[in-house]
């Protein structure tokens, strides 16, 4: 039997009615059918256009394609309005915006002129094809067939239908927190669960799922801030099917509270992973599964409503247990099945043919051989020598001729030893990378990894920096013959402020081997000078150790800190120590931000082969597959575009705009105009979360600061490199004071305290300060 | 569940016969539908005791302000709109009605007055005029539109050849006429659902008929006297009688200080007295008196007359013109004149009656009886209501074929492919 299954698709947005689509015809394939999804594109506005769709569909024959097409099944609309003779309707949805979304006042047609007739139009369409002789109209659900009953007075049967992953959720133990996955938006109603969090002081909140469009996700954690809750929600945006299982099976309650939803699979995945259902009277689809306090909470949609059941689930884990179980045993009595599915479409009963099961994994104690295997580090094709043992005896590493020089054992050598594979794994990193003009960041005597790159790649020019004051150049004599001396010229620069003191396009490759992770205060500028050093197509290279490492998850679990390396270091300043720590998805995140694409990331064990067997166990437990456990991160990332924003996730404030120069622009009379430069690299904005103003603090002749933090604002936006002025009348009689006046960002605080903008100190009487400041 | 109509016509106290009509039929409509009546212009606050009552708003573009209705899931929601010729009553609406697809009730067939007052006071331009007159009329409606706007045709004789009925129906999912001659005009235009019904008028109760047996002729003319209304001939007619008669005119003229100088110049100022815009009782009782009512219509387009239906309500007896609806009327029901040789023949009946005294109430009785058995406002409601039941069809039909319209223009052979496009979209599923 050969099946077309009819459906629409609005260009380029994929959701839950595709997925649907696809899964029916594998649904279909497995059973031995031959089918087919027939997608047809719709716009669905202005009400003109619509009724063009409507009738592009009813122009598709299928009836006769040159070889029989033995039945369609329609699922949308209007795709199932294509012409066939035998057509089962198996409807996800009709046109809501005529039925039950008109009738609720919100549909768009409402504000089109053609609203009313095109209701009338699709009313008889429908009305005409579900009505139509020899054919069965079966619904996505009961909420489906009774808003046909009511709009059409069709009668249509319920069809219900497993969920994408039913074969592969399972029931973990019940964590602490509510698990709320869907795309995120209106219609899913995430504002209300947080609003509703105010409500419940011992909840916690994870919402997982793609924004509806851009920047909801930020709007809704804004909101979350707003409301003093953002301690206890998580935004996650789009997670893969894997983590999502996990966090279905970990959750103590799931969370779906959508308007008027048709179905929702969001509710059968909880079921069949044993959780409650926290959801709304109003949400539609969700309520032909959960009964209140028998399979989850069914509350009316308000904050105070939704907060209490979210506390009461927070604090009640054995009432939470119980109807999550409830819910698993419902699921299973339903009788849901894709087989039945296919059964009622087809009228034939037959179930997965052997050859098209998916294999199911069984569960078994980690192979920690096979694991430590996955992180072994890479080699290069050709080491360029075969021992530290053998670099060492190669050249002369003495810095003072004779009176330094590190002992030709790499067993007196014991930080050398430790770094020997981290060495190799970065020249196998860049073992295809061209170029000849290397640039290796943050390096010191003595220069082994130099010495074995010169090797790597003869004739190349290898530059360093360094922290030092001073520049410096070393020439190492090679001690055996065969190989060639190896020059390095070494400048000074602090790398996390300062432009890279090289000009644009100079280097073919930059090298940032455990770097990083010493920035204290802007990652993102190192990421963006390294970019504009680089030519064309000219690589970064970073490693850095990995905060969430199989390593650091035995730390955790053994209750220690998670650091690779977390002590301080009193003589090294504030760079000797590893400030922040990064996992492998943050340093891609930088590297594009900052013009690069990810040629390769990775992780590596290359200090140690240990692996934990408790830290293995627990990550496999949540199906993780281990590969970007590894001790040390190692992205490479090639430069094809030009440094965008900041990522906004690293910072408080925008890095890449918090830096000016205040300075007075001439006095006229009792008013002084103060210019400020904008030397950052971003327009600052007059207005705003991100608004750049000037602070003004004044301070008495003891030197008090009597009245701190008055803000005023710019008068207008300031582009990089332009200026803007600001008048200030500073007349008046009374004690003499000095006004100080800075630069500071809504968003992040004085750019002075990062010595990015010096504040401007002006004698003003503390009357004049007072008219100043007030608004 | 009933359908609900969204009914788009002027309201009492406008003075146009629509707004009675309206009136008149709005109890029998709703026997059978819901009814939302939208008006343009004020209204006198009783009608809302029927059914509510929205102000549309020809400019806005949503013209129909929806909110605050009961939601209607599983009903029609249909927009009806009374389109007649008086520009003052109905320009809002047809500019409404040209935007917003609905059932269109032509009441006039010719709209050729509607559309050049629209065009005298800006609201269509000289372009889409031309346009629409040669897409309708070809070579002939172009170059007649040339001579409408440069005042060398009246837009009155210009109906005549091409009524312009069209410029009302570019988004009509229905169209509802009162007559035979303008539901062939219509239909021959293919593209919408078309019906037919007589035009209602309410019967009061039957009245005792009063009219002298002797004593001189009383004769009535009544309503706007349009030139196409003959009053300048019925007057040469009187003018040469040599039989006592009295003529009231009731209603609003074009020019009454031309008619009251013709009216001396003839000697008739003591025979023909000017009553003006009287209730509707006084007009009724003028009529239950009169021998005869003059309600010529030269030229027609065919139209039923509201007037003719008030004239057999009171039983009288009219006087009408040979041609159009009036000519296709069973001879019992009223006196036909014929176009050539108007007045002699006017003179010949008004003698006639002076005679057979009887003869108006037998030809009154007559159209009396028709009206009660064709006219009704329940059968004009049950009319409406089979337009209703159909909503859903007939809109998709005819917004399907506008879209396939729109989609083929400049194609070489149109109608063809809409026809083969329409064949198809139309269908209903197997």
């Amino acid at each position: 039997m050969r099946l077309g299954v009819l459906t629409t698709q609005t260009p380029f947005i994929i959701g839950g009615a595709e997925r649907h689509a696809a899964n029916l015809v594998a649904a279909l394939k497995a059973r031995g059918f031959e089918a087919c999804e027939i997608s047809i594109p719709f716009k669905p506005f202005p009400g003109r256009v619509l009724a063009e769709s409507l009738m592009a569909a009813k122009l598709i024959d299928l009836s006769d394609l040159g070889y029989p097409v033995d039945r369609v099944v329609g699922l949308k609309f209007p795709a199932y309005l294509v012409r066939h003779p035998d057509k089962y309707y198996w409807i996800l949805h009709q046109h809501r915006q005529v039925y039950d979304m008109w009738e609720a006042g919100v549909s768009e047609l409402q504000q089109d002129p053609d609203g009313l007739a095109v209701r009338e139009l699709i009313r008889a369409e429908d009305r005409s094809a579900f009505s139509a002789r020899d054919t069965q109209v079966f619904a996505n659900s009961q909420n489906v067939a009774a808003r046909m009953q009511r709009h059409l007075g069709i009668t249509s049967t319920p069809l219900y239908h497993p969920p994408p992953n039913a074969e592969r959720l399972r029931v973990g133990p019940y964590g602490d927190y509510l698990f709320a996955p869907s795309r995120l938006g209106p219609s899913k109603r995430q504002t209300l669960m947080i609003e509703a969090l105010t409500h419940a002081p011992s909840a916690r909140l994870v919402l997982a799922g793609p924004p509806d469009r851009p920047g909801y996700d930020a709007t809704l954690a804004k909101l979350a801030r707003e409301r003093g809750v953002a301690d206890r929600v998580e935004i996650l945006g789009a997670i893969s099917d894997e983590r999502m299982i996990r966090l279905y099976a970990g959750a103590r309650a799931v969370v779906f509270v959508p308007v008027d939803e048709d179905y929702g699979y969001i509710t059968l995945e909880a079921m069949l992973s044993a959780r409650p259902v926290i959801t709304a009277t109003d949400a539609g689809g969700p309520l032909e599964f959960i009964a209140d306090a028998r399979e989850g909470l069914v509350v009316e949609p308000t904050p105070a409503a939704l907060g209490a059941a979210f506390e009461r689930v927070s604090t009640s884990p054995k009432e939470a247990e119980r109807w999550g179980q409830a819910g698993h045993a419902a699921f299973q009595a339903k009788g849901i099945t894709w087989d039945a599915v296919v059964a009622a479409l087809t009228g034939e009963q037959r179930s997965v043919l052997p050859d098209a099961a998916p294999p199911r994994p069984e569960a078994r104690a980690p192979d920690l051989k096979a694991l430590a295997g996955l992180l072994a580090p890479p080699t290069p094709a050709n080491p360029p020598f075969e021992s530290l043992d053998a670099l060492l005896k190669a050249y002369d590493f003495a810095t003072v001729p004779g009176f330094w020089a590190p002992r030709a054992e790499a067993d007196k050598h014991p930080y050398l030893a430790s770094h020997w594979r981290r060495y190799l794994a970065t020249l196998a990193m860049i073992e295809d990378v061209d170029g000849a003009y290397l640039l290796d960041v943050g390096v010191s005597p003595p220069f082994v990894f130099q010495a074995m790159l010169a090797r790597q790649r003869p004739n190349a020019a290898i530059t360093g920096i360094w922290s030092e004051r001073h520049p410096h150049r070393q020439r190492l004599v090679p001690q055996r013959a065969g190989l060639e001396p190896v020059e390095i010229a070494v400048h000074p620069a602090n790398v996390e402020r300062e432009a890279l003191p090289f000009g644009p396009a100079s280097q073919d490759l930059v090298l940032a081997m455990e770097i990083v992770e010493h920035f204290a205060v802007d990652p993102f500028h190192f990421f963006s000078e390294a970019n504009r050093v680089l030519r064309p197509g000219g690589h970064l290279l970073i490693t850095t150790p990995n905060m969430s490492s199989h390593r650091s998850v035995a730390k955790i679990l053994a209750g220690n800190s998670p650091y690779s390396f977390g002590l301080f270091v009193p003589v090294g300043g504030v760079h000797g120590r590893h400030n922040r720590e990064y996992v492998p998805r943050e340093v891609a995140i930088l590297g594009e931000a900052a013009g690069f694409s990810t040629v390769r990331l990775c992780t590596a064990d290359v200090y140690d082969d240990h692996i934990d067997p408790a830290a293995a166990a627990v990550l496999t437990a949540r199906d993780d597959d281990f590969s970007m456990r590894g001790e040390t991160i190692l992205w490479l990332g090639r430069k094809t575009g030009t440094p965008g924003p900041a990522p906004e996730a690293f910072y408080h404030g925008r890095p890449e705009q918090l830096s000016g120069r205040l300075s007075l622009a001439r006095r006229e009379g009792d008013t002084l105009v103060v210019r400020a430069d904008n030397t950052s690299r971003r327009a600052w904005v007059a207005e705003g979360p991100f608004a750049m103003t000037l602070s003004l603090d004044w301070i008495d002749a003891h030197g008090t600061l009597v009245h701190p933090s008055a803000q005023i604002e710019l008068p207008h936006g300031v582009p990089p490199g332009e200026s803007a002025e600001i008048a200030l009348v500073l007349g008046g009689d009374g004690a003499l004071g000095t006004l100080r006046i800075g630069l500071f960002e809504a968003g992040a605080g004085p750019l002075a305290g990062a010595g990015r903008g010096a504040p401007l100190a002006l004698p003003c009487t503390e009357a004049a300060f007072l008219a100043l400041a007030r608004p | 569940m009933r359908a609900r109509l969204h009914w788009v016509s002027p309201l009492p106290p406008a003075e146009t016969d629509i707004a009675h009509y309206t009136r008149r039929i709005l109890p029998a409509l709703l026997e059978h539908v819901d009814v939302v009546l939208w008006s343009t212009e004020p209204w006198d606050p009783e009608i809302e005791r029927l059914a509510p009552v929205r102000h549309l708003d020809a400019d806005a573009h949503m013209p129909f302000d929806l909110s605050g209705l009961p939601p209607r899931p599983a009903s029609s929601e249909m927009v009806v709109y009374q389109i007649g010729n008086s520009w003052l009553f109905h320009a809002g609406i047809l500019k409404v009605a040209r935007r917003v697809p609905g059932c269109v009730v032509l009441h006039d067939l010719g709209l050729q007055d509607l559309a050049w007052m629209m065009l005298e006071n800006g609201l269509i331009d000289h372009g889409a005029y031309r346009a629409a007159m040669a897409a309708w009329y070809g070579r002939e409606g172009r170059e007649a539109s040339e001579r409408i706007l440069a005042k060398q045709l009246s837009p009155a004789e210009a109906a005549t050849r091409f009524p312009l009925f069209e410029i009302a129906l570019p988004r009509a999912t229905a169209v509802l006429i009162h007559t035979d001659t303008a539901f062939k005009a219509v239909t021959a235009r293919k593209f919408v659902p078309a019906y037919q019904t007589e035009l209602p008028f309410a019967p009061s109760p039957a009245a005792s008929a009063a009219r002298a047996s002797e004593g001189p002729l009383k004769l009535v003319q009544f309503g706007y006297m349009a030139p196409n209304r003959r009053l300048d001939s019925v007057l040469e007619a009187l003018a040469g009688l040599d039989l006592a008669f009295e003529l009231g005119l009731y209603g609003q003229f074009r020019d009454e200080d031309r008619v009251r100088t013709k009216i001396a110049r003839l000697g008739l100022s003591d025979k023909v007295r000017f009553n003006g815009f009287v209730a509707e009782e006084v007009l009724d009782d003028a009529l239950r008196q009169a021998h005869l009512a003059f309600n010529l219509r030269h030229p027609t387009m065919g139209e039923a007359s509201g007037s003719q239906l008030r004239i057999w309500n009171a039983a009288a007896a009219a006087a009408v013109t040979d041609q159009g609806w009036y000519g296709a009327l069973p001879d019992e029901v009223a006196f036909k004149i014929p176009v050539q040789g108007e007045r002699e023949a006017l003179q010949a009946l008004l003698r006639r009656l002076d005679a057979e005294r009887g003869l108006s109430e037998q030809v009154g009785a007559a159209g009396r009886a028709r009206l009660e058995a064709l006219h009704t406002p329940e059968r004009y409601a049950s009319a409406i209501a089979e337009i209703a039941a159909n909503a859903e069809r007939d809109t998709r039909e005819a917004l399907l074929s506008a879209r396939a319209r729109a989609l083929l223009q400049g194609r070489r052979r149109p109608a063809l492919l809409t026809r083969q496009l329409a064949a198809v979209i139309g269908g209903d599923q197997p």
